[in-house]
């Protein structure tokens, strides 16, 4: 039992959740202004591939992100679009966003790279894992939060600034009228479109960093349709932690410590297919318990567009 | 009214789409442009690849389309690739093959068994040809490889290399095909060191590196200073843990040593490209015949670096030249069936 629950688990858990919180957030703000984001998981691939290209054409990792930062935000105004001038299925074009960005990399792998599979080349290098000076000195705590990439930090930056961001400030009083309300907000005068464009351009460089997490943070290459659903368990993470930042931190944990620990329960003669399974039985088992009613409203909203 | 129209036009770009795909559906041809597919219906034979999943799924499925490209430019043969965008499409995209006439038809891996087994029947005078699985017909001809001879090899040399005898192996997924991988490197691991532990770990899926990369981890920080890949693409993410933590690992199929000599140390070789070669090449020249071939380490379809090839990369001191010399002479006993290597899928 001492191999299933030692300190490296935990550090293993915040590695494995980094990316789900990311996009996670990213959801949440979109549900937030009452947009139910599908396409996270494809927004978050763009910016893995879009995150190896731009490092391996300026061999600067801070240009790299800012790189996939941007060029997710570029990619996610088509769903912008899409969602908020054309009034499309949200569902439709998040999933149709998703095969997209599928195909993009792929196809820009081949080309641009002149590889199948996947793109590796070790000398390349990953994003650097910092040890927190003071931090990595005290005994457990130490061996929890030190030695993670800039980005997991950043990740738990983010949840606390959403958090407030929401809490106290107009803007995000705001955010939270258009999605409760749409016609009223707008009716207060309130820019309802710029708001909602806001919120998934804010969501499509989150997912970017989730993405960027996953290619240049835990392994440095890109393989094909390397998010491996992530983007979707992120969602889940969303409607689990009610679109509240430390929600979805807590429910993003949850799936990174499933995931960790069924990695370990592997090693303990557990058969494979029943450890593999444990994550998703757990968000089951959990959306049972937890009901999550802005997921509803973002749905509700929508049910005016038959296109 | 207005509904029945638009309803109309849908039906008739579904219609025309249906038509466009059929004909479309070959992303990766490069001999075949407009113009030469018609004249050289009238000249050279034609051969359609039609693989099973996405080609860059799998480094097998590059070297059949490498083996075989290569052998088409040599026999004046036209090739087009057809990939399958998961493995259910496999009888569509069969059927659209024997549809566009092409001469023989080639495919590969288990998932299409069934598939091809359906669509020769329906269509005994079409040429049909399988790699790495085994269909008996009298229109097809099969290749299976014998991988297990060269896992057997592959484990000994774990167990006689390693130094915590404790080894690693991180396996795609936990199923009867890759049996073929783990059986025998167990068997191969257990005869020549009978301390020697086995961690297996799966990944759940052929494209993961991320969790193939945490699973290698965890088997170093269990003690494994060898861990074997033998999970397609997901294999980059066990050799970045190798490097990183400077533990040693085996990668699969093609030489995988160059990428990093330091770390992986070793490479199991699957030669499909010769297979897929010798098939194209001898349908060009005339001398195609349907039968079922097995490719072991005696034929040279299977192998290992340094023991049945030789490597770009140098040896690394890991494994050292003794256990290189070891290994030959288990190679010559496993040809000559002085060492049986049980076949995992027959029992």
């Amino acid at each position: 039992m001492e191999s299933l629950f030692d300190l490296s688990l935990i550090n293993s858990t915040l590695r494995m959740m980094a990316p789900l919180l990311l996009a996670g957030l990213g959801g949440a703000i979109c549900a937030r202004v009452g947009i139910f984001n599908v396409g996270l998981d494809g927004l978050m691939l763009m910016g893995a591939f879009l995150g190896i290209a731009a490092n391996v054409l300026f061999e600067n990792l801070i240009l790299a992100t800012l790189f996939a930062v941007i060029g997710t935000a570029i990619f996610s105004l088509i769903l912008g679009y899409l969602i908020i001038n054309l009034q499309a299925n949200m569902i439709v074009v998040g999933i149709a966003l998703n095969f997209l960005s599928i195909g993009i990399t792929t196809f820009t792998l081949r080309t641009m790279f002149d590889v199948k599979g996947a793109y590796y080349d070790n000398e390349m290098a990953g994003l650097p894992v910092i040890h927190i000076p003071i931090i990595r000195e005290i005994p457990i705590i130490g061996n929890i939060f030190s030695g993670q990439t800039p980005i997991v930090y950043l990740g738990i930056l983010i949840t606390i600034l959403l958090f407030f961001f929401f809490r106290s400030t107009v803007l995000g009083s705001r955010y939270d009228a258009v999605g409760i309300n749409l016609t009223a907000a707008k009716s207060q005068g309130i820019k309802v479109k710029a708001i909602q464009y806001q919120a998934i351009i804010i969501s499509a460089v989150l997912c970017a960093l989730g993405g960027v997490q996953l290619s240049l943070g835990q392994v440095t290459m890109f393989s094909e349709n390397m998010t491996a659903g992530r983007g979707f368990i992120a969602l889940v993470a969303t409607m689990l932690g009610q679109s509240n930042p430390f929600g979805v931190f807590l429910s993003s944990g949850l799936f990174g410590f499933t995931e960790a620990i069924s990695i370990r329960m592997q090693s303990m003669n557990i058969p494979t297919n029943f450890t593999l399974m444990l994550p998703y039985v757990i968000t089951i088992v959990a959306m049972f318990i937890f009901k999550d009613k802005t997921q509803l409203n973002a749905l509700k909203n929508n049910t005016g567009s038959t296109r | 009214m207005k509904k029945t129209w638009w309803l109309l036009a849908m039906g008739i770009f579904m219609l025309l789409f249906a038509v466009a795909c059929g004909g479309a559906d070959e992303p990766e041809s490069e001999s075949n442009e407009e113009g030469s597919e018609e004249e050289a219906s009238e000249e050279s034979k034609s051969v359609a690849i039609v693989l099973t999943d996405q080609i860059g799924v799998n480094p097998f499925f590059e070297q059949i389309v490498t083996g075989a490209e290569k052998a088409a430019e040599e026999t004046n043969v036209d090739i087009s690739v057809i990939e399958s965008s998961d493995p259910s499409e496999v009888t569509q995209n069969l059927e659209v093959a024997v549809a566009e006439g092409y001469d023989l038809i080639l495919t590969a891996t288990f998932d299409a068994v069934d598939p091809l087994t359906a669509i020769a029947e329906k269509n005994p005078e079409q040429q049909f040809a399988i790699i790495d699985a085994v269909v008996d017909l009298p229109n097809v001809k099969s290749a299976e490889f014998r991988e297990y001879e060269a896992s057997y090899l592959l484990g000994a040399a774990a167990g006689l290399a390693t130094e915590t005898d404790t080894v690693g192996m991180v396996a795609a997924m936990d199923i009867a095909l890759l049996d073929k991988y783990i059986v025998g490197f167990e068997q191969g691991l257990a005869s020549v060191n009978e301390d020697a532990e086995m961690l297996v770990n799966y990944v759940g899926s052929f494209a993961d590196p991320t969790k193939a990369k945490e699973l290698a981890l965890l088997q170093n920080s269990n003690g494994a200073d060898f861990v074997a890949a033998a999970a397609a693409v997901s294999d980059l993410g066990v050799f970045e843990a190798a490097s990183e933590e400077g533990f040693y690992a085996s990668g699969q199929d093609i030489d995988q040593t160059v990428k990093d000599p330091e770390h992986i140390v070793l490479s199991q070789l699957k030669n499909t490209d010769v297979v897929a070669y010798d098939f194209v090449a001898s349908f060009g020249n005339g001398e195609f015949e349907t039968d079922n071939q097995s490719f072991g380490l005696e034929e040279g379809g299977v192998g290992l670096t340094f023991v049945t090839a030789d490597s770009e990369s140098p040896l690394n001191e890991f494994i050292g030249q003794d256990v290189i010399d070891q290994l030959i002479e288990i190679k010559d006993k496993i040809i000559s069936g002085e060492i049986t290597v049980d076949n995992p899928l027959e029992n």
